[in-house]
């Protein structure tokens, strides 16, 4: 999307006289061929999931440090049961905070539904599966004479998946929602007020139509519905992400509750390294952090930023601070 | 308790909505005891004027208020004078050895990214809106995709399962933005930023591709980056895209040289020949003269969707077509505002339409205002030559620009928005390319360009700062500072610098800072706070620096900046009743005025009229009254507020109480007094006066929880078009209508709220004093002057919201604008509602056709005319005004004549169109046979532009004689008109005296046209004696025309010499010009081929010929029919001379 190119002369070649141990070098670029052991990936670049007493399999826990301030917003918006709109600079935390919640109030996966201008709330409510329906119908009724039932068709998505009546609400994100079309905010607002929509494809049965059970997120769950109508009984954790500049119609934003997360100073920068990376992570890389506060507003770096040149750093790599942010790490915004 | 919370907020200048209300209440039995914790969490903004949209925080204050303990009133000055806040400049640098003393002066800052103006402003999101048209998609026959409504009936049809697929439907249009990077232009890159972020989501288009634009030099080039002085040059050729589906959409303020000597203009050419282009001007509409994308407007008429805008058939608004003529390729100029936007989008993804829309206006380059460079010479001569040169606007900003430098461009913004009107973005420009200022970085390319820094040399500063006083300095930091402060979180950044003792930076902190933050912000920013450390007082430091005593900064007489923000209009609440007070009134306060003219104030409305403040009122015999006087906020504006009080008064005396309050008295003194309008109270119970005040539509909804009976929806309806139509009947366009103006009693309607009312078509100069939310406000009428379709869209949108239940936009719950079903409301009447809030005005049903409507379904008599034109109808009216009183609207009934004829004529309807065209003639001629002089003005100019528009009606509809007549009355009127002034007239007669001879020799009348056409190039080569600026083309037309008129006679020789004259001055005409007549030019040539082929002459007809298609290849050789046509003849007669020559040859 960006049009912006690299600044030059800071191409990131890393020479051997700058580079880290034997173990840095991966890929050489000798055209040998040789067996590598990869090493560990950053904690957040690790997509294995790890298995709970339970069985459940869920991903490994990301720290997540939040000042009382916002805390206190985070708890407004839980109690009134209304979405909890953030906004905030780049890397700051905000689709990182939906996870956090479901974590620390043990609410499963977080269901994400991230927002581009193709986005229609239709998409995520349901899908349905008309022809893989029919397909196998006409093939099963030639077998046997019975239908498959048609649950097995319909998948709920994010949206639709977060309002299905469960004793625990889930966690939802609408994520980057300053993507989106300008009516999609006013859709949505609809879909909130009432906590529910319809399948229409199951409001035709018959009213004596057992409830339908249809597919979720979860390969095994399936959540039964009755006569087409999905409804929540507790209003799921909605977490929105936007980048503040992206104006919003008044209605939909009175029925959210607004966060706007601060840029995170030295202190709990400091924090949120040590979290990832473990206290002696910040054993030497006190250039590193000052450089990044010195460019932070200049270079339009980000938190995240921070994080893998400080990995990096700890992994052997030789480049002085500035060359590390600036040159590996190029900044994010372009001139237009 | 509700109602009393409410109370102390909206005392407070805080408005919640009714849903904001409860969660406060719901919150504040949630929270534990003792914090104030989301006081705590409160955004910055929430401390600062945009609290009342904050209003989750604002929550916990109402627990607080409820302790009867009054949140504290942030004072305006009061983040200067906090000890903490901290200086903001726009440039540091870095700090030199860590052991070395910093210099004096100098103190250490940390980097922070501080929130920018925004450049689209509150429009952001109807601009997201106006883009809607271009959202289409088309069927892409490479891409296939399953078609599964058609795949599940072939398969429920044969048993097979087998799949049908479809072309994808893929968006229509790329877009290519291409943002001129010029120098002056790093001033608008973050609009450029924004236009592109808009067009990005619109979901409208393919991809966005984003180019650099250099236009400092004759021949533009084009970067793939803008602002970065690298990256690969292009020509503006790669944007041309054979398959018309690229549309070229272009940013620039019309600064630089290429805007005006024509490069640009060739390179549009070029775009505009491909497909749809269009310019956005970064500057505000009323500098465009001054630039180099100057723009006119124009009706504009197309025949598809998108296509080249070179396809477009211009016309002049006003005149018919053969006396102005648009003759380049055209390119709309459009403000980046929803409206402007709007009308070009319709335009460009319609089938088929008609708009008025600016074009650029290449021909006329502006006179370019003055930007004075002073770059030569010592520091106190350049200012001294800048003062004399440049506006004394920009003079007071470039003193306050130099009190903050070195600044970035985000900075200068935000000072010269913190100044405020009278200065503009123009004089920034002035400013800025003044030569006063140089930029700081050598090594620009490689920053973004809001962080390029620009400064004064520090004699020139010193200079300039003389010129404003330090307390007007400190006003306008202290602007910025609540300007940042109201943006912190919800706006883009700009890199800036504070102090702070941690940082490593350092700053000239000897009083250089644009803002000051405080910590609250700073904590906002990542900036750890600094209570404990003592930071030296701002004040002082400002002070010292200015080497004199001030007194303490005027902390009253800041601007408004409250006032404007929490003008929120259609979202109040009544308050509760005060005691002894009827509903939504309250005690009269200190200041309120107890008597106005023979009326006692009772009280005062608790109601939200911010400007006009309403009393409940008696007069001697007890009648009670409601009196309107403007807020005090209008003691210094008295024009305003006469104004204001006027145009109600007139408003009621038009409605004469029908529809509308009765009007009891009126008071607009020009002494300096409270000028007020004073009209019978409305009574919830029609005639009786003991009953309470009548309802407003909102207070109507709450009292039927939302769900009104259809009897009374009927009712309310029938009433309030009623009302609507009588006031169109008479004149008047409310402009305003929003629930709380429509008073429904139990047995009619009445409007109020008229003191921004148009009125005889004049808009009201102060209609921002009672603004309406675009729910009621149509994006793409905001702009232009307001009609009776506008109030026809309110009436709609109320209606359909108050329906619903709800007060919102019904488009955004309903986006399909599917009729809403309601049980009871007959779908007929649900469409016509619907119908109202159609884009295009023209669409809409008048109000008298509602009125119908609703009486039919309520049972009542006939509907109204089914189908009325709303010109048509405006015609009418304006028809029987000027049957009763000629001389006060003949004129302009004329006009509108006029211009209906014309736009009847664009869409082929030739009777009307003449019938339109004769009248006016009629009535211009009426007005002038009341005159004493047979050509007195205006009406006999009127009069002879009306008869030259009737002959050309004429002659389309092949009534050759009648419009032979009416020319020739047309063409006596002007001679003697010319007579009496030769400057205006001259012009008028000769095309007159051009179209008569036309005329003439058709009509076989040779010798006549010969007459005529001769005295036509007698008067253009008096013109060009008179004023050897004028163009010639004129005189060259004529030339051309009369060669024509003497080869009718077989006078070949003088033909030859006619015309070879004409083709000589074409020839002639400057590059700009040339371009504007080129098919004329390309005619003549062609003429003169003929004639010096007939000489015998055949090898300079033919290097004419080829002329001829040169001048075609450069102008657009196909595309228009005229063009076509002339192309035609071209080929024609080359084909027609090489015969001859062959011929030739082979004797
Ligand atoms: N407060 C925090 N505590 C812990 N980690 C954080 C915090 N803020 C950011 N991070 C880390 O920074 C990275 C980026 O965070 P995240 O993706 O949530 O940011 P974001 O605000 O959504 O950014 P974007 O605007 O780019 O979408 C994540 O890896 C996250 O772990
Ligand atoms: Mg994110």
């Amino acid at each position: 999307m960006t049009t912006s190119e690299p600044p030059a002369g800071t191409s990131p070649v890393l020479s051997s006289s700058n580079g880290g141990g034997d173990d840095w070098w991966l890929f050489r670029g000798d055209g040998e061929r040789r067996e590598v052991s990869f090493p560990t990936a950053p904690p957040w670049r690790r997509f294995d999931q790890q298995e709970t007493t339970t069985g459940e399999r869920v991903p490994y826990p990301r720290p997540y440090l939040i000042g009382p301030d916002e805390v206190e917003v985070v708890n407004a918006a839980l109690h009134l049961r209304r979405p909890l709109l953030v906004t905030g600079q780049p890397g700051t935390g905000k689709s990182s905070l939906a996870h956090a919640i479901a974590h620390e109030l043990a609410l499963g996966c977080v269901l994400q539904w991230p927002v581009n201008s193709r986005s229609t709330l239709q998409d995520a409510l349901y899908h349905y599966d008309a022809v893989g329906r029919l397909r196998e119908a006409t093939l099963q009724r030639d077998a046997d004479g019975t239908e498959p039932d048609i649950g097995q068709y319909i998948r709920l998505a994010p949206l639709g998946n977060a309002l299905v009546s469960r004793e625990r609400p889930r966690v939802l994100l609408i994520d980057e929602l300053d993507k989106g079309d300008v009516d999609l905010p006013n859709d949505l607002l609809t879909v909130f007020e009432e906590g529910e929509f319809v399948i229409s494809e199951l409001t035709r049965l018959p009213a004596s139509h057992a409830p339908v059970h249809v597919r979720t997120d979860d390969l095994d769950e399936t959540v039964p519905v009755t006569r087409g109508r999905v409804r929540c009984s507790e209003f799921p954790v909605v977490v929105i992400t936007s980048n503040g500049e992206r104006e919003f119609p008044p209605a939909f934003l009175r029925r959210c509750v607004r966060l706007d997360l601060p840029e995170p100073n030295e202190r709990r920068l400091r924090e949120i390294v040590a979290a990832h990376l473990g206290p002696d992570a910040l054993d030497d890389t006190d250039d590193l952090l000052r450089e990044f506060l010195e460019r932070r507003a200049e270079g339009e770096l980000a938190t995240d930023q921070l994080l893998n040149a400080v990995f990096l750093r700890k992994g052997g790599v030789n480049l002085d601070a500035a060359s590390l942010l600036q040159g590996v790490l190029h900044r994010l915004g372009g001139a237009v | 308790m509700i109602s009393r919370v409410t109370k102390v907020l909206a005392e407070s200048g805080v408005e919640l909505s009714h849903e904001e209300l409860l969660d406060a209440m719901w919150l504040a039995g949630k929270l534990p005891r003792d914090s104030g914790p989301l006081a705590r969490s409160t955004s910055v903004s929430a401390a600062t004027s945009e609290r009342h949209s904050e209003p989750h925080h604002d929550g916990p204050k109402a627990s607080k208020a409820e302790t009867a303990e009054p949140a504290p009133e942030p004072a305006a000055a009061e983040s200067m004078g906090e000890p903490s806040a901290r200086p903001l400049l726009a440039s540091a640098q870095p700090s030199s050895d860590e052991d070395a003393q910093a210099p004096a002066g100098l103190s250490p800052a940390v980097a922070v990214r501080a929130p920018d103006s925004s450049t689209l402003g509150a429009g952001q999101l109807r601009l997201g809106k106006s883009l809607r048209p271009l959202r289409q998609r088309f069927p892409d026959r490479r891409q296939q995709e399953l078609d599964v409504t058609r795949t599940v009936a072939a398969i429920a049809d044969t048993g097979v399962p087998e799949t049908v697929t479809r072309a994808v439907r893929t968006r229509w249009l790329s877009l290519a933005l291409v943002v001129d990077d010029g120098v002056s232009m790093v001033l608008w890159q973050r609009l450029a930023a924004d236009v592109r972020a808009l067009m990005e989501r619109a979901g409208a288009f393919r991809d966005v591709r984003v180019y650099g634009l250099d236009t400092r030099s004759g021949t533009p080039s084009l970067r793939t980056s803008p602002y970065h002085h690298r990256g690969r040059i292009l020509t503006p050729e790669a944007l041309c895209d054979p398959t018309g589906n690229t549309l070229v959409l272009v940013v620039s303020d019309g600064v630089g040289e290429a805007w005006r000597d024509g490069g640009m203009r060739r390179v549009t050419d070029r775009w505009g020949r491909c497909g749809p282009t269009a310019i956005i001007q970064a500057l505000p509409s009323r500098l465009w003269a001054s630039t180099g994308i100057g723009a006119r407007r124009w009706q504009v008429t197309t025949h598809r969707r998108g296509g080249p805008t070179r396809d477009w058939h211009v016309t002049d608004p006003e005149l018919p077509p053969d006396l102005v003529r648009f003759n380049s390729v055209p390119v709309p100029v459009l403000a980046p505002t929803p409206a402007a936007v709007a009308d070009w989008a319709w335009l460009v993804a319609s089938p088929g339409g008609t708009a008025l829309l600016p074009l650029w206006d290449a021909g006329r380059p502006g006179s370019s205002r003055t930007v004075v460079d002073a770059r030569d010479g010592d520091a106190a001569e350049a200012v001294l030559r800048f003062r004399e040169a440049a506006s004394a606007e920009a003079y007071r900003l470039a003193a306050h620009v130099a009190a903050v430098s070195p600044v970035t461009p985000p900075v200068m913004r935000l000072v010269q928005a913190a100044l405020g009107s009278p200065t503009d973005l123009g004089h920034l420009m002035e400013v800025f390319l003044g030569g006063l200022m140089h930029g700081l970085d050598a090594d620009g390319a490689d920053r973004l360009p809001h962080h390029w820094r620009f400064d004064f040399t520090d004699d020139a500063r010193s200079v300039l700062l003389s010129a404003v006083s330090p307390r007007e300095l400190l006003r306008t930091a202290e602007a910025v500072t609540r300007r940042i402060e109201a943006a912190v979180g919800r706006a883009p950044v700009f890199p800036a610098w504070v102090g702070h003792p941690d940082g490593a930076a350092v700053i000239d902190d000897t009083g250089r800072s644009f803002a000051w933050l405080r910590d609250q912000v700073l904590t906002r920013l990542g900036i750890p706070s600094t209570d404990a450390r003592p930071a030296v007082p701002v004040l002082d430091r400002t002070r010292a620096h200015e080497g004199e005593t001030r007194d303490s900064i005027g902390a009253g007489d800041s601007v408004g900046f409250r006032d404007s923000a929490a003008a929120r209009t259609d979202e109040v609440y009544d308050d509760a009743p005060g005691e002894n007070q009827p509903a939504g009134w309250v005690e009269l306060l200190p200041e309120d005025p107890v008597q106005l003219g023979r009326f006692r104030l009772r009280a005062r409305s608790a109601r939200g009229w911010p400007h006009l403040t309403m009393y409940l009122a008696e007069d001697e015999d007890g009648t009670v009254a409601t009196v309107r006087a403007p807020a005090p906020l209008y003691s210094r504006d008295p024009e305003t507020a006469r104004a204001l009080v006027r145009t109600e008064a007139e408003c009621l005396t038009r409605m004469r109480g029908t529809g509308a309050p009765a009007l009891l008295g009126v008071a607009a003194p020009t002494t300096g007094e409270l000028p007020w309008v004073a009209a019978r109270c409305v009574h919830r119970r029609g005639d009786d006066p003991s009953s309470p005040p009548a309802p407003n539509l909102r207070t109507i909804l709450d009292e039927h929880e939302g769900t009104v009976p259809e009897e009374l929806f009927l009712r309310i309806g029938l009433g309030l078009t009623e009302a609507v139509a009588l006031a169109h009947a008479r004149g008047l366009v409310h402009g305003s209508l929003a629930p709380r103006a429509v008073l429904v009693t139990d047995r009619d309607v009445r409007l109020i709220g008229w003191a921004t009312a148009t009125v005889d078509r004049v808009d009201s100069a102060h209609r921002d004093v009672l603004p309406l939310s675009d729910t009621y406000l149509e994006a793409s009428d905001s702009g232009r002057s307001l009609t009776p379709q506008s109030d026809v869209y309110a009436v709609g949108a109320l209606l359909l919201a108050f329906l619903s239940g709800q007060w919102s936009d019904p488009r955004a719950d309903n986006s399909e604008q599917g009729p809403l079903t309601n049980p009871g409301i007959a779908p007929v009447l649900l469409r016509t509602l619907w119908r109202c809030l159609e884009n295009d005005p023209a669409r809409r049903p008048s109000a008298a056709f509602l009125v119908g409507a609703f009486a039919h379904a309520s049972g009542g008599p006939a509907p109204g005319p089914t189908s009325v034109e709303l010109v048509a109808e405006d015609v009418r009216r304006m028809r029987n005004a000027a049957r009763q009183n000629m001389s006060t609207y003949g004129l302009e009934f004329a006009r509108l004549l006029h211009t209906f004829s014309n736009q009847l004529a664009s869409q082929g309807r030739r009777e009307e169109s003449l019938a339109a065209a004769r009248e006016s003639v009629e009535v211009n001629q009426e007005l002038l046979s009341a005159e004493d002089d047979a050509y007195s003005m205006p009406f006999s100019a009127d009069l002879a532009a009306s008869l030259s528009n009737l002959s050309v009606r004429l002659g389309e509809a092949g009534r050759a004689r009648e419009s032979l007549d009416a020319v020739s009355e047309a063409e006596r009127l002007y001679r003697e008109l010319k007579r009496r002034d030769f400057g205006d007239f001259a012009l008028g007669h000769s095309m007159t005296l051009n179209n008569l001879s036309n005329r003439l020799a058709g009509a076989g009348r040779h010798s006549e046209a010969l007459q005529a056409i001769e005295e036509a190039v007698l008067i253009g080569r008096r013109r060009a004696e008179l004023d050897t600026s004028a163009v010639g083309d004129d005189l060259a037309r004529s030339l051309t025309n009369l060669g024509s008129r003497l080869g009718d006679l077989r006078r070949w020789g003088e033909a030859r010499r006619a015309v070879a004259e004409a083709v000589q001055i074409y020839g002639a005409l400057p590059s700009e010009e040339a371009r504007r007549v080129w098919m004329d030019h390309a005619m003549s040539l062609n003429n003169l081929a003929v004639l010096l082929a007939d000489a015998g002459d055949h090898d300079d007809a033919l290097r004419l010929v080829n002329a001829s298609f040169a001048v075609l290849d450069q102008n657009g050789g196909e595309g228009s029919r005229a063009a076509l046509e002339i192309q035609e003849r071209s080929r024609r007669i080359r084909s027609w001379l090489e015969d001859l020559a062959a011929r030739a040859r082979g004797q």
